[in-house]
């Protein structure tokens, strides 16, 4: 039976729900997707100082991101050359040494192996140098965003990213001083594929529904939400940008004037946005400017979505611990620049939806952890319908365009089925010559 | 928000006053109550229009919601909002109804100078629905007014879990 049905003709489009339960399924998706990726590891601003570091899993293994006295970025296996100990268990900290107490090796944040005890014994071959912590095949940044590769033989990650950057370059051109990802994590869970959560977290089609609660507070808030969900002279649109990643976003025409999916900004709050919002247009342009201040869903195959409600961006990595279960691991990306009154409502605005006590993430999850528990049933009830708007010329939002883009190439890696694209794939255009750009708009 | 910050306040040097804290505990009592028996529209008549209602994340337990990423950061507004979608079904997180306990205990009480008492307490939710039960073990620390049919009103409720991370929880949908 196979995993994807593109019937294009139909078109019809269907994800076998065997996918999120089955655990032979599971290994092979460690094996061809996560071991042949890129994948999130952290943002610069995490890691400010030279010392200063931060572990977490990556691709199911625990690593530690530092950087070393020359500030470079490293990332290392967290796990001591000796005999395996994991090194450092503290989420994060701050140190010139990094030290395994098992034997008492210790190692700098470049990664050498600079003591250990009783070293004599060893004879007069031994090298420290074979002792170094292990590193991931690759890693590289863009923008500040961080990732690693488990394996050589990939694509630089640009060449990865493909048209993402551009998106990244939305986050990353917000602060002219750069961005930031405040203190504090949101670590949680969902019990649920992991799949569902890449669905999820670009699905423009569940928001009335699903986050009705959110949509009466923003009104009860005196909000016009009609002014948010109008279609402006580019409404939000779904993209594919090419080897999985996806996006739905748009230049609403307003510039981020209150348009989002937040609680109003008071009048200093606006102004202050205003005016960031008018130097950025003169910085990279009117029409880029625009897209900055509206808002946008990007995931990144396979597993890290970035989102933009206009004041509020999450940054959210996620992995299978079993076919039904994920941890999710997300932060706040900031402006390093914000006045005190924009960094209040950013805040606020950010938790209101997001994180698992906002007033719209804990109903995802629980989405997520139904859709599971009906896919009990998968040998009887056997299909995911993802077709909306495989019919149409023009792919909104509330489309589902951007999860057949993940499917396709999950199914490219997992099968070797090969999928055209449904739409154009957005290369790298910089920042001109977008779809939808106010200036190139009928 | 309310202009006095629960994190701000120091670890009180005195021991708690012993009068007060059996006052205050019984008061936490009646709060347990009303959540336990989803009678939240009453529960949220006990805050003052100026409060706050703070989760700081598994992370950062000292967090100032200022700089820092929190769990919850609800003002009168928000809290309210909250309260309504729990009560009216479309926080569908918790629709049906999950069956709670909130457990209290470790109630110390403090009188400050202004009139307004501090409050330290333990507790410990057991939230069950469908197969699962999470438990969340946490502390408060509170500043309650005098005043209001309860006998005290909530100024600020700031509870912070004891908890590394929150799984295989996955979410705080009930209230702390
Ligand atoms: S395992 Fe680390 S020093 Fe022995
Ligand atoms: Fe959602």
């Amino acid at each position: 039976m196979p995993y994807v049905i593109d019937d294009r003709e139909t078109p019809r489009f269907r994800v076998a729900r065997s996918t999120m339960v089955d655990a032979a399924i599971l290994e092979e998706e460690r094996r061809n997707i996560f071991d042949k990726s890129w994948l999130f590891v952290g943002h610069e601003s995490e890691i400010d100082n030279p010392h200063d570091f931060r572990t977490r899993n990556v691709g199911g293994r625990p690593i530690i991101f530092t950087r070393n006295a020359d500030r470079e970025v490293r990332v290392f296996v967290n796990s001591c050359p000796h005999r395996g100990m994991q090194i450092e268990t503290r989420g994060e900290g701050h140190g010139r040494f990094l030290k395994c107490f098992y034997h008492g090796w210790s190692f700098n944040t470049s990664g050498d192996l600079v003591a250990i005890p009783g070293e004599d014994s060893y004879g007069e071959n031994f090298d420290r140098h074979n002792l170094c912590l292990v590193r991931p095949a690759k890693v590289e940044s863009y923008r500040g965003f961080v990732f690693l590769s488990w394996t050589n033989d990939i694509a630089d990650l640009q060449t990865y990213l493909a048209g993402a950057t551009d998106i990244l370059d939305l986050f990353a051109d917000q602060s002219e001083l750069g961005m930031q990802i405040i203190g504090g994590s949101h670590l949680y869970s969902v019990q649920a594929n992991w799949k569902l959560l890449s669905e999820n977290s670009a699905d423009g089609y569940h928001a009335l529904t699903t986050h009705h609660r959110y949509l009466v507070m923003l009104k009860e808030s005196g909000k016009d939400l009609s002014k948010v969900f109008a279609a402006g002279p580019a409404p939000f649109m779904g993209y594919d940008l090419g080897n999985g990643h996806a996006v739905i976003g748009g230049a609403d025409g307003t510039g981020g004037g209150n348009s989002g999916l937040g609680r109003d900004l008071s009048g200093d709050g606006l102004l202050q946005q205003m005016k960031r919002r008018d130097r950025f247009a003169e910085l990279y342009g009117a029409d880029w400017a625009n897209r900055m201040f509206s808002g946008r869903n990007l995931v990144i195959f396979p597993n890290l979505a970035v989102i933009d409600l206009i004041m509020g961006i999450t940054l959210r990595t996620y992995y299978p611990v079993a076919p039904g279960y994920m941890e999710v691991s997300a932060w706040s990306l900031q402006p390093k620049d914000d006045d005190p009154e924009l960094r209040r409502m950013r805040q606020e605005n950010f938790l209101t939806f997001w994180g698992p006590a906002g007033l719209a993430t804990p109903d995802d999850v629980e989405a997520l952890q139904r859709c599971q528990r009906g896919f009990a049933a998968h040998d009887v009830a056997p299909w995911n319908d993802i077709s909306r708007g495989m019919a149409s010329e023009r792919k909104i939002f509330t489309d589902e365009l951007q999860m057949r883009v993940f499917w396709r190439e999950w199914d490219r890696r997992m099968t070797g089925t090969e999928h055209a694209p449904e739409t154009p794939q957005l290369g790298k255009r910089g920042r001109v010559g977008w779809p939808g750009q106010l200036s190139s708009t009928p | 928000m309310s202009t006095r910050n629960e994190s701000a306040v120091a670890a009180p040097a005195q021991m708690a006053d012993a009068e007060l804290s059996r006052e205050v505990e019984l008061f936490l009592y009646h709060d347990a109550l009303l959540l336990d028996e989803w009678r939240l529209r009453e529960w949220f008549a006990l805050f003052t229009p100026d409060c706050e209602y703070l989760i700081p994340t598994t992370d950062r337990p000292d967090g100032d919601p200022e700089h820092d990423l929190f769990f919850v950061r609800d003002d009168w507004f928000l809290l309210s909002q909250r309260v309504d979608a729990l009560v009216d079904g479309t926080a569908w997180t918790e629709s049906p109804h999950s069956i709670t306990k909130h457990m209290v205990n470790n109630v110390m009480a403090w009188l400050d100078p202004d009139g307004s008492v501090a409050i330290r307490a333990n507790f410990v939710v057991y939230r069950s629905a469908l197969s699962t039960v999470d438990v969340y073990p946490g502390s408060y620390r509170m500043r309650l007014l005098r005043g209001g049919p309860a006998g005290f009103e909530i100024q600020s409720r700031r509870c912070t879990l004891a908890l590394a991370q929150l799984r295989p929880h996955g979410r705080v949908s009930v209230i702390l």
